[in-house]
């Protein structure tokens, strides 16, 4: 590899069979810190069950993942976030019946300690979750309010704060803003600036490629299951990832070699 | 969207109104019944007969809590009231076995717990419907009962068994401090600790509950376990109230607990609703109980009556948008 800087996230020869199904073959894909990686493709090219296994929800029929230089295994969502892998699924993310903080909280309570260990600290986990929504500047009127009653925009961001909040390394995105509306979609993207200028690592499944060429630096398209290429945001067209996702064709790369290799 | 969603400013303005507005069915109907009742007949504002209805609301309320916890997780567990029979029945057989009182209460709990584990474990990791698990376990803990029974009631208990629903401390009758108890104890789980806090998730985003990693099976079984040894505790005040142990006698009691937690406001789907609710839902229930009984109306047709009541309620509750 002639890349300047080690990439992050390593996938190596990832695939994934349901059934009589290929629904990824082979497929290698880095993840840098600091940049947002832009996932395409068409429906069923796979993008879904690459996260899915990058996020232990899935596990992988064979291939390797390597994490800041050394080989992990990733089995369960645990283990991912173990490493600072945090997934933000579409609809997934957050239950309406809970406040802000509880969501931002879930599955990792913070409690009291000695002997009242089995009690949360509510106090604690409300004043972090208030501190967190500051710093990535996302404006919610209550942390008690329960999600049930806020807006798309509202909780998406309240799905990604929470996966910043454990020290997240990478941030996967599945669909952000899907469902939201075009000033919503904004305060999304400027949520994903503030963790790229963080350090983090973004990556990001997204049909809308006006978003993707706004906010990513490097886009992967997916075709049935099989990587077509990957192209740095400055170095590549429209019109270039619109052919690769319809034909399934990567065009020949220029000899310079700046553009990343392509199995 | 529901209309508080649309106006979040509007709801703000006023905390008091917004409160109002989320009161369940069972705040009113309860408020409506205890004025008419008043008026109508002059035994029911009485410290005897508010006492009466206390004490007739403690089993109730005691089953309703737990019955809260499983509904708030999108289940539900048509056992209770059978379950309660036989935990009440064993422990009888054991008192009158010569059994240290502790030791037989603890059987009884195992029981109820043990009923928990299965109905939970069934639904939790085997992904069966919680309505047809718990009504697989009201058969087999009724029948148990019966067995153990041969359909009789377990009667020359000890005489102390009397104090779990004859006994008073300072001022207060026993049943209504294992009802205060049982309420604090199901409150701060709910609300202070992972348990509560998970049971709420269950309802409301399984699947989010999951991949947060957390063992979201483990606790769902956990919320049976915990119903079920809640309805142990109940039977031991019923069996005291009695002075005997009935195999038969919590069949029915299911009914009221699930209608003590509609009426309460907690809801089906999606984990909404809450413990506090629950107490005014067995409030209501108990009075209006109370209040047929004073009125001569038979038990026969009460049910009927409570039926129609919880239907009154939910349909109050949807029209109002507290239910989408």
């Amino acid at each position: 590899m002639d890349q300047q800087t080690q990439p992050l996230v390593a996938m190596r020869g990832i695939s994934k069979r349901y059934g009589g199904v290929q629904a990824l073959a082979d497929v290698n894909l880095d993840i840098y810190a600091g940049e947002v990686q832009a996932l395409v493709g068409d429906n069923a090219a796979g993008k879904s069950t690459l996260i899915k296994i990058l996020s232990g929800a899935v596990p992988r029929d064979s291939g390797a993942i390597h994490f800041d230089g050394r080989e992990v295994d990733i089995g369960a969502p645990r283990d991912a976030k173990a490493l600072g892998i945090e997934t933000v699924y579409q609809d997934l993310a957050l239950a309406d019946n809970l406040d802000v903080a509880s969501n931002i909280f879930l599955g990792r309570e913070l409690t009291l300690n000695g002997p009242l260990r089995p009690f949360l600290d509510l106090r604690r986990m409300e004043e972090d979750a208030r501190t967190l929504l500051s710093r990535l500047k996302i404006n919610i009127p209550s942390i008690r309010q329960k999600v049930r009653s806020m807006s798309g925009g509202q909780r998406q961001s309240i799905a990604i704060a929470r996966s910043v909040y454990f020290n997240a390394r990478v941030v996967i995105l599945d669909e952000p803003t899907a469902a939201l509306g075009v000033e919503e979609t904004r305060k999304v993207y400027d949520l994903v600036r503030e963790m790229r200028s963080h350090g983090l690592a973004v990556l990001m499944i997204s049909h809308n490629l006006n978003h993707v060429f706004e906010h990513s630096d490097r886009i992967t398209v997916l075709k049935t299951g099989r990587l077509v290429g990957t192209r740095r945001v400055a170095e590549t067209s429209r019109d270039e990832i619109l052919r690769m996702i319809v034909s399934g064709e990567a065009d020949p790369l220029p000899a310079a070699g700046q553009r990343e290799a392509v199995s | 969207m529901s209309a508080t969603g649309a106006h979040p400013q509007l709801v703000k303005r006023s905390r008091a109104l917004q409160l109002l507005a989320e009161l369940p069915g069972a705040a009113y109907l309860l408020a409506f019944m205890s004025v008419m009742l008043t008026l109508a007949t002059p035994e029911f504002f009485s410290v005897a007969n508010l006492t009466n209805v206390a004490l007739q609301v403690s089993v109730l309320s005691i089953v309703a809590f737990g019955m809260t916890l499983v509904i708030l997780t999108e289940g539900i567990d048509l056992s209770l009231g059978p379950v309660l029979g036989l935990c009440g029945v064993v422990m009888g057989l054991l008192l009158v076995g010569g059994w240290p009182p502790l030791l037989a209460i603890g059987v009884a709990l195992v029981i109820g717990a043990a009923f928990g584990t299965l109905n939970g474990t069934l639904v939790a990791y085997v992904g069966m419907p919680p309505f047809i698990v718990t009504l697989g376990a009201f058969g087999i803990a009724m029948s148990i009962a019966m067995v153990l029974t041969q359909g009789n009631s377990v009667t020359g208990l000890p005489e102390y068994v009397r104090l779990f629903n004859d006994g008073v401390l300072l001022g207060i009758p026993v049943p209504i401090w294992a009802t205060a108890a049982c309420f604090a104890l199901t409150y701060v789980l709910l609300y202070h600790t992972k348990f509560g806090r998970y049971t709420f998730a269950i309802g409301g985003n399984r699947q989010a509950l999951i991949l947060s990693g957390s063992p979201a099976r483990f606790y769902q079984v956990l919320v049976y376990v915990y119903a079920g040894g809640l309805a142990a505790i109940a039977s031991f005040i019923m069996t005291a109230r009695m002075n005997a142990a009935h195999p038969t006698i919590g069949v029915g009691l299911e009914f009221d607990a699930i209608a003590a937690v509609i009426l309460g406001g907690t809801s089906f789907e999606k984990g909404r609703g809450g413990i506090i609710g629950t107490v005014v839902g067995a409030l209501a229930v108990g009075v209006l109980r109370n209040g047929l009984n004073l009125m001569g109306v038979s038990t026969e047709w009460q049910v009927a009556v409570v039926g129609l009541v919880i239907i009154l309620a939910v349909s109050l509750d949807s029209l109002r948008g507290l239910n989408q």
